[in-house]
């Protein structure tokens, strides 16, 4: 018995002197094999804690970083490079630098280009299962239709939701217009009633189990649900789909830094970043791999999200007000 | 009431009180003691029930552990366990939220492979991939959904083949490890496992569970409040292996408690009576508290023994049954408060009523208000006896009192009545002065003026104790000789010796004649002179002798020449030839100063000899005569009966000694009173009877009272026998005065303040004179009175 302990004692010593590294990601969004070589490669213990949104993640790094590496969205990444969270990229440090676009990092990272690396890129549009449509979807304000009562899914990122809802008013999704946002707003409380679930976990599999009629999903997440079944279609509305970026930043002051360029590197690495478009169902910056499902079709009038700054926060708690309007009516009805 | 008596309610309900408190106390204690020994006895019976109970629930989930075991090292036949992985996942996650008591489960096989679930903290997946050459341990951890939130990975350090739980086990028994404290954890726990061989005995895999003590402590938790105690599992090496009373289960430095290290000594002493096999019995931990404690074996399949212990404080058991003691006590002493106003009630309705009542009727007799003694109404047939009894001794008494009260009357009409009696100088005087007085009372009594407002006699006790004192006004006469009371003449005293002086004066005239023939017979030549010197002796002596006998009468003042006139015919001579001793009595012998016989012997005609003073026989007591407060001047000798002491009287009859010996008939009258133990209602007799001499101004006899000293009673009577004395016409030796005289002379005593102004005023006006005067006066006494002139 007590031979035991001291042998428990002995390892638990010496796995402190492993090296640890910590990262923040979204639900399957890697292939967990990546993840076994990179610890198996590297010696290491590796934390690798999945959040629902951007908003959590961020949230918690407002709080307290104990992160070393997260991936979050090019909003985000403006937001959190202005509050001075972030390391700026030491290219240097990376071997496999050469195999980013720099174009598609100035492009979508615009102010906060030298602050993250690429990881996926991806859009958001409209998936619906055609056996529970009458009339086939076109645009975004098709989910207004009364035929969807209590049967279509909510991204939980603020900003997709207001992006989309802004689109279906003709308006920019990343709108700085306090009148347009409070419209947008008004036009969300209208859809209430047809919303079943506000959700952005697993959606693939939660999707398909819960049996939606129709939603706002990520290319990905749509890919999965197509591959799963005929009965569902994906489209971009004809106001425009929302395309959006995610990139891996270092954050500032952690120990672990080299580490973290380490598994920028392992990540950027031509053969792991194949494998983690296919695994996950999304492009990744260079276009060797034309990945995303909608990629040949019309993606005219699709707008990249971004950091819209002050207006964001405004987004954030309306969003929240939002969610707690449904939630109220939610319950009622139950 | 005082002097530490109780009353009748309260000494019957102190009583009553005490029998019922005595009885319920009694009654109550006998039950308190069955009670608890009941107690004691429904106690052991739940303790077997509990331990009984205790022990089957954790058999059965002990049981549902093993074969949740064997169901997870059967679920494949894979050497492999890695190849399923994701069926054994999912049995292991199904078996995992079946039982709440199952920290985690795992398996592990011959490769080193290793699968496992757990509870606590989060729910969590975790693998250790040995066919891999990665060999990662990875930890997936779940949300309430078992949604994966967090992936933990590093290469696996950890040999699940080095375990106790996988070496230890053998083909178709289950390992029991010891509890200790499990290291994913820190919780103290148990692990159970159960291997599956092949067919040649050789060991393929192995499952376990952790099972967490923590769940048996909860269990324990809800038996000892069904038991109302503590319970407590431990094995034999005093491993404390789950307790009731949330207590942890590991020290601070991470090992698991021992028995000696809980709270209280009850629990290591407990393992001495296991080992010494008393299984039940009462503990005292260290600060005297008695505990029952209850220990039953805890029987496994195998490993080591458990045993389960519970734990009652003796006190609880006793405090219930005290609690239904003081309860009942209380319920006992509020019936008996309940209870007490009736009873109170009826007592004081039927009992202490009517002995009130009783009471007061006694009461009244005590006050002699017999009248008012009537039966009182009750319903209780002793208190009506006694209520009819009382009224029976009221009127005897009464009865006896009016006897005694007629006889002691008739006494005073005697007693008075034979003073009376006595001498006819004083006639009806005893009679008539109580009417007299009575009269005035009754005048006085219905005045309103001066100091008479004060005077009323109210009851009859108060009339009939100024009666008695005007009868008995006298009553001291009985003890003065009536001769000289009623001494007539200066020389009376038995008799009146005039007549002895007189006979001298014969013998003189005598002498006279003889001495006149003796010279006529020597000198017949002077007989024309010798008879002529003869009438003037005899005219002389027949002049002297009148004149003595006029001084014996006492009727003037005797002036000073009367008085040498007296001594000059006193020393008058005679010659006494007898012997003046002989034929007289052994008191007068004694008398005589001179023994010697010489007669014969030249004596004066008058003379104050020795023989004439009588010493007083008895002496006066003056410690009692100026106790009483006389102030009488009392005179040296009892009487002097010298001649010319007595006919030297200036005024009336009575020398200094008998008007002493005449006034002490009052001293006598005020002793004799006061020496009567006469009942309080008489209680003033003797003031009222012995004050009828005092003046208002200190001049009277006995005690020289002032008006302030005397009573109006007493004023009263001196008024009527002064009034009576001088209307009097029984009296044979003076002649009655009329009305108008004696109210006349009444008038001068007012003026000199002898008797009180305001009676004598009352006495004129209410006409009691003249109701009194026409009763007894005679008709020639009433004269014309003109009271206005007095008033």
């Amino acid at each position: 018995m007590r031979y035991l302990v001291c042998l428990i004692m002995i390892f638990s010593f010496s796995l402190a002197e492993q090296l640890t590294l910590k990262i923040s990601n979204f639900s399957e969004y890697i292939d967990i094999e990546l993840l076994k070589d990179f610890v198996y490669k590297n010696d290491i213990k590796l934390v690798y804690n999945i959040h629902e949104s951007n908003e959590a993640i961020f949230k918690k790094i407002e709080e307290k970083n104990d992160y070393d590496l997260v991936i979050v969205s090019s909003n985000y990444i403006s937001k959190l490079k202005n509050m001075d969270k972030l390391e700026e990229i030491d290219a240097t440090k990376l071997n496999n630098y050469q195999n980013i676009d720099t174009n598609f990092l100035k492009t979508n990272f615009n102010n906060s280009k030298d602050y993250t690396i690429p990881y996926l890129w991806g859009t958001i549009g409209l998936i619906y299962n055609k056996n529970l449509v009458k009339q086939p979807i076109t645009k975004w304000s098709d989910l207004w239709r009364d035929e969807f009562k209590n049967s279509i899914l909510i991204s939980n990122e603020p900003t997709d939701v207001f992006g989309i809802t802004l689109k279906s008013l003709g308006y920019s999704a990343n709108s700085t217009n306090i009148e347009e946002i409070d419209k947008a707003y008004n036009k969300l409380i209208e859809l209430s009633p047809n919303i079943k679930d506000i959700s952005s976990t697993n959606i693939g599999s939660y999707f398909i189990e819960n049996n939606f009629s129709a939603g706002m999903v990520f290319s990905g997440d749509a890919k999965l649900i197509m591959n799963y079944s005929n009965n569902f279609d994906f489209i971009y509305p004809k106001e425009g789909a929302l395309k959006w970026a995610d990139g891996m930043v270092i954050l500032k002051n952690q120990r672990n830094k080299d580490l973290a360029y380490k598994f920028i590197d392992f990540i950027i690495d031509e053969k792991n970043m194949t494998r983690l478009a296919n695994t996950t169902g999304y492009d990744i910056s260079n276009t060797l791999l034309a990945n995303d499902i909608a990629i040949n079709k019309n993606l005219k009038n699709s707008e990249i999200l971004v950091d819209r700054d002050i207006s964001n926060i405004s987004i954030e708690e309306k969003f929240q007000n939002f969610k707690n309007e449904y939630k109220k009516r939610f319950l009622n009805e139950k | 009431m005082k002097n530490n008596k109780y009353t009748f309610i309260v000494s019957i309900f102190i009583l009553f009180g005490a029998l019922t408190l005595f009885l319920s106390i009694s009654l109550i204690l006998n039950f308190y003691i069955r009670g608890v020994n009941q107690s004691y006895k429904m106690l052991e019976e739940k303790n077997i029930e509990v331990t009984n109970n205790l022990s089957t629930t954790i058999v059965e989930s002990l049981g549902r552990v093993e074969s949740q075991l064997k169901v997870l090292s059967k679920l494949t036949e894979d050497k492999n366990i890695i190849a399923n992985e994701d069926i054994i996942s999912r049995v292991m996650w199904e078996q995992l939220k079946a039982d709440e008591n199952i920290a985690s489960i795992f398996l592990a096989d011959e490769y080193g492979n290793f699968l496992q679930t757990r509870r606590e903290p989060v729910f969590a997946y975790r693998s250790i991939n040995k066919m891999d050459e990665r060999g990662l341990d990875c930890w997936y951890y779940k949300d309430e959904n078992y949604i994966t939130t967090s992936i933990t990975m590093n290469k696996s350090t950890y040999d699940p083949r080095k375990r106790d739980w996988y070496k230890l086990v053998e083909n178709s028994k289950t390992y029991w490890s010891q509890p200790y404290i499990f290291d994913s954890t820190k919780e103290p726990g148990i692990t159970v496992s159960i291997a599956d061989y092949d067919k040649y005995n050789t060991k393929i895999k192995v499952a376990a569970v952790d099972f967490t003590l923590d769940k048996i402590s909860k269990i324990l938790e809800q038996k000892a409040q069904v038991l109302n105690g503590k319970l407590i599992i431990f094995n034999q090496n005093k491993d404390v292996i789950a307790t009731s009373f949330g207590m942890s289960l590991k020290t601070k430095d991470n090992k698991l408690i021992k028995l000696e290290d809980l709270d209280s000594s009850i629990y290591s002493n407990t393992m001495k009576k296991v080992e010494e096999n008393v299984f039940t019995n009462e503990l005292k931990d260290e600060n005297g508290k008695n505990y029952i404690y209850f220990v039953s074996k805890f029987e496994k399949s195998s490993g080591e023994n458990w045993y389960i212990a519970s734990y009652v404080d003796k006190d609880i058991i006793v405090a219930n049954s005290r609690g239904t003691l003081i309860n009942s006590v209380l319920i006992s002493l509020f019936i008996i408060i309940l209870i007490y106003f009736p009873i109170q009630f009826i007592l004081q309705r039927f009992v202490t009523k009517p002995i009130n009542e009783l009471e007061n009727l006694t009461n009244e007799i005590v006050a002699n208000r017999y009248e008012n003694v009537k039966p009182i109404k009750t319903v209780i047939y002793e208190f009506n006896q006694l209520s009819n009894s009382f009224v029976d001794m009221a009127k005897s008494i009464q009865r006896h009192e009016q006897e005694q009260i007629n006889l002691i009357d008739s006494f005073i009409k005697i007693l008075a009545e034979s003073i009376d009696a006595k001498s006819p100088y004083t006639g009806g005087h005893c009679e008539r002065v109580p009417e007299l007085a009575l009269l005035l009372a009754e005048a006085a009594n219905d005045s309103n003026k001066g100091e008479l407002k004060e005077f009323n006699f109210s009851t009859q006790d108060e009339w009939r104790e100024f009666k008695t004192a005007a009868w008995l006004h006298d009553c001291g006469k009985v003890v003065v000789p009536e001769y000289i009371v009623d001494k007539s003449t200066k020389l009376e005293s038995i008799y009146n010796r005039i007549h002895e002086i007189r006979t001298r004066f014969e013998v003189l005239h005598r002498d006279a004649t003889i001495k006149f023939y003796e010279k006529l017979f020597l000198n017949p030549e002077n007989k024309e002179q010798l008879e002529e010197e003869l009438k003037l002796n005899h005219e002389k002596l027949k002049s002297d002798f009148e004149f003595i006998a006029n001084c014996n009468i006492g009727g003037e003042f005797l002036d000073q020449d009367s008085v040498n006139k007296l001594i000059e015919i006193s020393s008058i001579t005679w010659m006494r030839n007898f012997d003046n001793r002989l034929g007289l009595g052994e008191e007068e012998l004694r008398r005589i100063e001179n023994q010697e016989p010489f007669v014969p012997v030249l004596e004066n005609l008058l003379e104050d000899k020795q023989e004439h003073i009588i010493h007083r026989i008895r002496q006066i007591n003056l410690d009692e005569y100026n106790k009483f407060g006389f102030k009488m001047d009392i005179p040296e000798y009892e009487r002097n009966l010298g001649e010319i002491y007595n006919l030297s009287i200036k005024r009336g009859t009575l020398t200094q000694e008998d008007r002493f010996k005449i006034n002490e008939h009052i001293i006598m009258t005020i002793k004799m009173l006061e020496n009567i133990p006469f009942t309080k209602n008489l209680k003033n007799v003797p003031e009222y009877a012995g004050s009828h001499h005092e003046t208002m101004i200190g001049t009277g006899y006995p005690r020289k009272y002032f008006k302030e000293d005397i009573s109006i009673a007493a004023r009263i009577i001196a008024i009527a026998d002064i009034f009576e004395a001088l209307t009097a016409s029984d009296r044979p030796y003076k002649k009655a005065k009329k009305l108008s005289e004696s109210i006349k002379i009444m008038s001068f005593m007012k003026k000199d303040e002898h008797i009180d102004a305001e009676l004598f005023e009352i006495f004129l006006t209410s006409g009691v004179y003249m109701k009194y005067a026409k009763k007894f006066l005679t008709e020639d006494q009433i004269d014309e009175v003109d009271i206005k002139q007095y008033l």
